[in-house]
Order: structure tokens, then sequence, then C-alpha cells
């Protein structure tokens, strides 16, 4: 901008006067005035929203907080502030000094007010959007997308036909259990994520089996065996380096490959609005996300749940294509303690409702309006509608993903076992 | 002395007045050296390029701006985030604030890094000369320096922001506190050496002491009301080889001891009179609270805390309760490997001298971590449930029938809670089912 002004300059500097028409006094005031409003507006907006959503953390749970960091708009307003406090003090520190008049630099100032009135206008937005953001039904639906892309990522949607893979009891080799050398945890902490690529790339090179014993989401204790490899002889220290490195490790657990984590964020959510300490009515929302999450997971599981083994070497004939992908079994676990405390006085919206819960759901994208999702949410929420509220309404969720898992299952084991190539990966599907 | 050091030490780090101040003392040396540097090196300013060139007007905005904006930024960020972590300490910890999060050195680094920032700029515009009066001087590099220090407390403010929305979470909460069991398990227990099979503890203490000990030995009396936050060992040691006294300690850090309580046993009764009681009293340090010193089962009490408030009726939040547990599962699991330090302390010659009974056994954590999540959370299927997968998870690291009998024992109680507390059949049921599983564990173990 500096540079546009010094060239401008040569022109006759009336053109540009009415960009900026103060003295250099003036445009010093103006910017400093910029540069220090920014920086004490945002440090005002973001403690104090800090604080907001810690109250609302309270009240819906401390994982809300995560959502508000990830959240990009924040990001992008905290970064409008600093980028115009940077801008303002780097003009304000080159131009300093001389009085001269044509070494104003007319049009940095002018792009520096512009800044300020953005900044100004993404303030607006940060107040609205903050706002917005800690109320019960926004957090519950950002949470209910959250689920869906989880789900979405988890599951491919596409039917599996070929390629049916039997439990992983029966193909590993019969001495697995007795010989297969454990490789320990080197630190306690929530398993986010898990590098199958990497594994499968180490198994095939060293040429053994791994049996993985954890899936993203469980608790690691230091020691504990991470996987199995066999045979023992070939399973040495760079496997056993390898598996350490893809077992990715933290302080909690994280959507990326973990679905069960987020149900539980909506579970959570609903468990503390039934909390007598906050006397607040459950959601209709919540709980409908609930049944909402559960058709999604219902719908895709029936899809096409991952398979526990996966091969290594080239696909069997007629393989489906995603029989390499990295990707896990569904532990969908609904949670015991979310139940209402009086049932009597909960005559299920849904029970009132000829239709179904499902039929006032909410629109989740254009997935939800899919002619067999529709049916299958109406299903779970009947389902539902005898046991009158949350619980029968997660029963509904754990039924559902259940009977869907069954479902994939009977199809895995009528197709026909292929056994080209040779196995290196299983996922165990029975820990948990 | 050394270990009154290292308490004042730890209250140094811990408040929020030590790293400020440092770096409020180092602004001011800064600015008093920046500006002699521009006094003698009058013709570097045109030599670097990117150094400030502009006049005394421009430098005086500049500075006060960095000025101005900062000291405010800092009034604001600082004030509100206090009222965001008493916030969150209300609903996770009660008083794992005081001791982990809000006093990190991030937070002091932040506020000291504000604060010297202030300091610096104002000190330096007041060198800065305008045209009217003696003749213009502006140091610029002075300037230039306080440009640079305006912009790294813009990056602390960011990494502040982040840093305040992580460490209020529970996980991240949870973890500190874990981490602190972890190193201090680390630090007061050396690694397992082999199991020695030998007597008990109890009956190799009695053998070492002489005859009449219990009934004879002269008491050292607490002067305080007070926790008993850090025994000094080697000052109780060079005291008994002073005197050539056996002593006997006979209570523990993290115990609250009342005045007139018993701290130590001496042995030769005659020989302990006023002076060599008071020093040894000296050897014990109060406090109002229990610190981390020597104290491991506080840290376990913490996480203890943070569950158990996460099951209160008010709050409702397993999950919180559940990744304590994790935690817990994993401290007794790095504990069960190490062995407790001897009771019996010799000195050089080999004479024993000082009897400290470590109370800290592994029965001992696991009653300390279960006990209570198991008494509030015995309604909620789904705390037990993680109760005894914890449990089920710790048997293979139990060393020996004792560790493993008080794991059995703890598991038994929670699948009998769990029997009259839940009514639902089918949550019993699970519950039923991860019993065997603890059942089977320890079969496996024994």
């Amino acid at each position: 901008m500096l540079g546009v002004d010094d060239r401008v300059r040569s022109m006759p500097f009336w053109a540009f006067r009415w960009l900026y028409r103060g003295g250099m006094d003036g445009s010093q005031a103006v910017l400093a005035t910029i540069a220090g409003s920014m920086i004490t507006v945002a440090g005002v907006t973001f403690s104090v929203v800090i604080v907001a959503f810690t109250l609302a953390s309270t009240q819906f749970g401390p994982r809300i907080l995560l959502t508000f960091m990830r959240d990009l708009g924040n990001q992008v307003v905290l970064g409008t502030f600093i980028a115009t406090f940077v801008y303002c003090l780097v003009v304000l520190w080159t131009t300093g000094g001389s009085d001269h008049p044509s070494d104003i630099p007319a049009l940095s100032v002018a792009l520096a007010v512009g800044m300020a009135l953005a900044s100004l206008g993404v303030l607006i937005y940060f107040v609205h959007h903050a706002a917005a953001s800690i109320q019960a039904p926004n957090i519950v639906a950002e949470v209910g997308r959250d689920l869906d892309a989880a789900i979405g990522r988890f599951f491919t949607g596409e039917m599996q036909t070929g390629s049916a893979s039997p439990a992983p009891a029966a193909v590993l080799p019969e001495c697995f259990e007795e010989e297969a050398r454990p490789l320990p945890a080197a630190a306690s902490g929530y398993l986010q994520a898990v590098d199958e690529a990497g594994l499968m790339a180490v198994a095939r090179q060293r040429d053994v089996v791994l049996r993985l014993n954890f899936r993203p989401g469980d608790f690691v204790t230091c020691g504990s065996a991470l996987a199995h490899g066999w045979p023992p002889e070939r399973t040495d220290s760079v496997v056993a380096a390898e598996v350490e490195v893809a077992f990715l490790l933290g302080n909690q657990r994280t959507p990326a490959q973990d679905v069960g984590f987020v149900v539980n964020q909506l579970v959570e959510v609903a468990v503390r609005a039934l909390s007598p300490g906050h006397q607040r009515p459950v959601h209709r929302h919540d709980l409908h996300r609930l049944a909402g999450g559960g058709a999604g997971a219902h719908r895709r599981v029936a899809g096409a749940a991952p398979l526990p083994a996966r091969r290594g070497g080239a696909p069997p004939p007629g393989a489906a294509p995603h029989d390499l992908r990295p990707r896990h079994g569904l532990r969908l676990r609904a949670h015991p303690r979310v139940r209402l405390r009086n049932p009597a006085d909960r005559p299920a919206h849904a029970a009132d409702d000829p239709d179904g819960g499902g039929a006032r759901l909410p629109r989740r994208g254009p997935r939800g309006a899919a002619a067999p999702g529709a049916a299958h949410r109406g299903g779970v929420a009947r389902g539902g509608a005898p046991h009158v509220g949350a619980r029968g309404r997660t029963g509904a969720l754990r039924g559902g993903a259940g009977s869907a898992l069954a479902r994939a299952g009977t199809r895995r084991r009528n197709a026909p076992c292929r056994r080209a190539g040779q196995r290196r990966l299983t996922v165990d599907e029975e820990s948990g | 002395v050394r270990l009154r050091l290292l308490k004042l030490w730890e209250g140094a780090r811990a408040s929020y007045w030590f790293i400020p101040s440092l770096m409020t003392i180092g602004a001011v040396a800064l600015a008093y050296a920046m500006v002699q540097v521009d006094a003698r090196a009058t013709g570097l300013t045109e030599r670097l390029g990117w150094v400030y060139s502009g006049g005394p007007e421009g430098a005086r905005a500049v500075l006060s701006v960095v000025a101005g904006s900062v000291m405010s930024t800092a009034g604001v960020t600082f004030s509100i985030t206090i009222a965001a972590l008493s916030l969150a300490s209300r609903a996770v910890r009660a008083r794992a604030s005081s001791t982990t999060s809000c006093a990190t050195r991030g937070n002091q680094v932040v506020l000291g890094t504000f604060i010297a920032t202030f300091i610096y700029c104002l000190l330096v515009l007041r060198t800065v000369r305008g045209g009217e009066s003696v003749g213009r001087y502006v140091p610029h590099l002075s300037v230039t320096v306080g440009v640079a220090l305006g912009l790294a407390s813009l990056g602390v403010l960011i990494y502040f922001i982040h840093h305040v929305s992580m460490s209020i979470q529970a996980p991240n909460v949870v973890a500190a506190v874990a981490h602190d069991l972890h190193s201090h398990i680390e630090h007061a227990f050396p690694e397992r050496v082999g199991r020695e099979p030998g007597p008990g503890r109890e009956a190799e203490v009695q053998a070492a002491l002489p005859a009449g000990f219990d009934e004879r030995a002269a008491p050292v009396a607490s002067g305080h009301d007070a926790y008993l936050q850090a025994i000094d060992q080697e000052r109780l040691m060079r005291v008994a080889v002073e005197h050539d006294l056996l002593l006997r300690v006979e209570t523990r850090p993290g115990a609250f001891v009342l005045r007139g309580g018993r701290l130590l046993s001496v042995w030769p009764p005659e020989r302990c009179d006023d002076r060599v009681g008071k020093r040894l009293h000296a050897a014990f340090i109060f406090g109002a609270q229990r610190t981390h010193t020597q104290d491991v089962e506080f840290a376990v009490d913490q996480l203890v805390e943070i569950a158990v408030r996460a099951l209160s009726p008010g709050i409702n939040d397993p999950f919180t309760a559940m990744n304590c547990l994790d935690r817990l599962g994993a401290a007794l699991c790095h504990f069960a490997g190490r062995e407790a330090p001897s009771p019996l302390r010799l000195d050089d010659a080999g004479k024993l001298r000082v009897v400290v009974e470590s109370r800290v056994t592994f029965a001992g954590m696991v009653d300390a971590s279960f006990n209570q999540i198991r008494q509030y959370g015995r309604s909620s299927a789904s705390v037990t449930v993680r109760i005894l997968e914890t449990i089920a998870r710790v048997m293979p690291c139990a060393p020996g029938d004792e560790e493993r009998a008080a794991l059995l024992r703890q598991a038994e109680m929670t699948a009998r809670g769990a029997r009259d507390a839940i009514p639902e059949p089918q949550d019993r049921e699970d519950v039923e089912q991860r019993w065997r599983a603890v059942q089977r564990a320890a079969d496996a173990g024994g």
C-alpha cells in the first residue's frame, strides 16, 4: 500500500485528496485510534465470549467449548482485528516524521479506515454469531451435523456385495492367540486416530499379520498391547516402532475417527438438561436429533459397515474397491443415563403425533429428505414412542444401529467368502 | 534449608507476581540499554533500512499506541479470564485451579509480556524530544524495538486466548492433574526391582525398634493446626546423628495435624530436651492446604474430586467422571510397578536412625481412587461399568495377591452396589458381565 502511495504521489496529489483530506497529524491520529481500538475490541470481545461459553458449558457440557474453538468464523474475526492493528501500526511506523503534505499516505490511511469499517462489520457478525451459537437448539444442531459428517466419513453408503469377510477369529492363523507378539504403548491417553495405511505398509513390508486391540476413542494405558503381531519372529522393532507411530494418543477423544464420541456429545447435552440442577425441560430438538442421528446411522450402516479384516496384495477379483480403505467398525452405544425422571409428565410428543416424531424433525440437509431415510426415521421414532421420551429414543438409537449391524452381518455371511490375497490387518470388533 | 527454598520456589511459581515482575525489571533494563545504544550509534540508523526513520511526532504516536493498547488489553483480558476460570472451577475443578491451570507459566509470561511492553514504551517515550525545544531527538532503534514488542504482545494475546479456552476444558484439566500424579509417583517411588518376599513391613519395623519404644519414647508435638505439607528427612537424619537419637515419624505429608498432636517419637526419651525438640519440629513444614510436594494421594484426591463433582445430580456429567477413571487406572498401573521406599533409614555408619512408615500402599491407592466414585456413581450404570472395566485393565499390572485382592474387593463392592441401585435388569446384566471379566482377569493373574 505504501508502495502504491509512493507511485501515486508523482501524479498531481489533488487527484487523491478526496480519499483523505487531513494533514499528517490527522492521519497519525486516525491510524492510532484505529490501531488502539482494534486491539482493545479484540481483547474485550474474546475474553467476554470465553466467559459466555464457559457459562454455556456448565449447561451443555465442557465439550461444547471444542466446537467454539473449531469454529472458522471466530478465527477469521480474531484474525481481522489483529490484521487491522498490525496494518495500522506498520503504516504509522513507516510514515511518521515528515510534515510535507505530499508525503501523506492518503491511500494507506483510506485503506486503514476501510479495514476499520470491515472490522466493525465483523464485530457485528461475531456478536450475532456468538449469541446464536450458545442457544440450545443451535448447539444441538451443530453437534448433530458433526454426527452426520462423522457417519458420512465412516460409512461409505455403498452396499457391500463382493469380498465379504468372515469374522476375524476365523481368518486369523490358528496359533495367533498363543504366539502373537504384543506391541506395547509407550504412553497413556485416548486413542484419537489410527494410521491404517502406515500399518498396512509395514505389515506388507515385513509380511506379518497385525491385530489391532484398540479402536479410536478407547483409553490406552501405558504398557498395554496396542496390537498383536504374527508371526512373532518377523514382528521386530521396525514393526513395533511403526505401530507406536500409527496410534495417535491425546488428552481427549476427537471426532476424526470416532463416531461414538459425537454421539456422546449429544447424549451429554441431553443428560445435563435432565439434571435436576438445571430443571430445563428437554428440548424436543435434543431427542429428535438423537433419533435422527440414530436413523442416519441405521441407514448408512445398513449400507456399508467397514470390514474387520483387510487384505494386502492385489484385491481379489470382484472385491469392492473400498476393501483396503482405513475404516473402523461402528460402536454406537446409547447412553443408559438418558432417562426422564418422570415419564408420566412427558407423554412423548411422538405419541400424540400420528406421524411419529420423525415427521417434525428439522430438515437435516439434503440427505434428510431422501425417501428411505425418512422411512427409517419414522420407524425409529415410532419404535420409541411406547417407551415414552428419551429412553425410548436412545433405545431406538441403539436398537436401530444394532439391528442394522446385524443385518449387515447377515449380508456378509451370505456373501461368498473369497480368500485370494493374503490377510494383513484385522480390526478386532469384539473388544468394547 | 533446601526444602524451605523449594517451598518458597513453588510458592513463587504458583503465584501471579513472580515471572511478570522479573519481566518488568527486564523491560526497564532493556529500555535503558536501548536508549544508550541509540545515543552511541548515531550512524547505524541510516545503514539499517528497516529501522524506524520518522520524526518525533510519529515516534510518539507509535509508542503511545502500543503502550495504551497493550495495557488496556492486559487489564481486560486478565480480569475477564479470571471470571472464566472461576466459572469453570465451579463446574469442574475445585482447587485444581490454584495449583494447575491458573498459575501456569504460560499465563504468567503473557501477563509479563504485556506489562513489560507497556513499561518499555513509557520509558522510551520519555526520551523522544520534539522540534520546539532543545533539538529533535528520536531514538530510532528503541522505537523499532518497541514496535517489535507490540507485535510480540499480539502473538501472546492469540496464544493466551487459545490457551485459556483449551485449559478450561474438562479433559485437559483431568489430563493435567493426571500428569502431575504420574510425575509424583515417578519422583517418590523408584522403579520396582524384584520382589523381596521377606516379612511384612510391620514385623520388619517392630523388630528394628528397641523394646518399650511404643510406651516410653518422648513425643515431639505439633505447634500448629494445619496440613503437614512436607517432612525434611535430611534434617531429621542430621539431628538424629548429632544427638544419637532414633526417630519414628508418626504422621505423613497430607495429614491434618492438630496442635499438640504427635509428630515424632524420640528414643531415648531422656535425650529429647526443648532445644532438640525445636530443631526436630523445624523439619516439618505446615500450610493451609495440601500440596503435591510429598503427597501422592493429593493428586489422586484431585482426580476423584473432579469425578465426584461431575457425578453430582446438579451437574450430571458422567463423561468427565469416566475420563477421571481412565486416568486413575493408568496411574494405578504406573504405581503398581513401583516399590515403596523402605521405612527404615540408616545413617552412613549403618545405624538405624529414622523410621518412616510409608502409608501409601497400592491397596490404599485403590481405595482412594475408587471408593468415592463408586459411592456417588452407583446409580449410574455407565460409571459402574467403567469402574469395573478400569479394574479389569489394572488387574494384569497388579504384582501380587495382596494387590489383586484389593482390586477384587473394590470390584465386588461396585458390582454389589449396582445390584441394589440400578433398577433396569439389562443394565444390571451389563454390570455383571464386566464383573465376570474382572474375576477372569484376577484368575489369569493369579
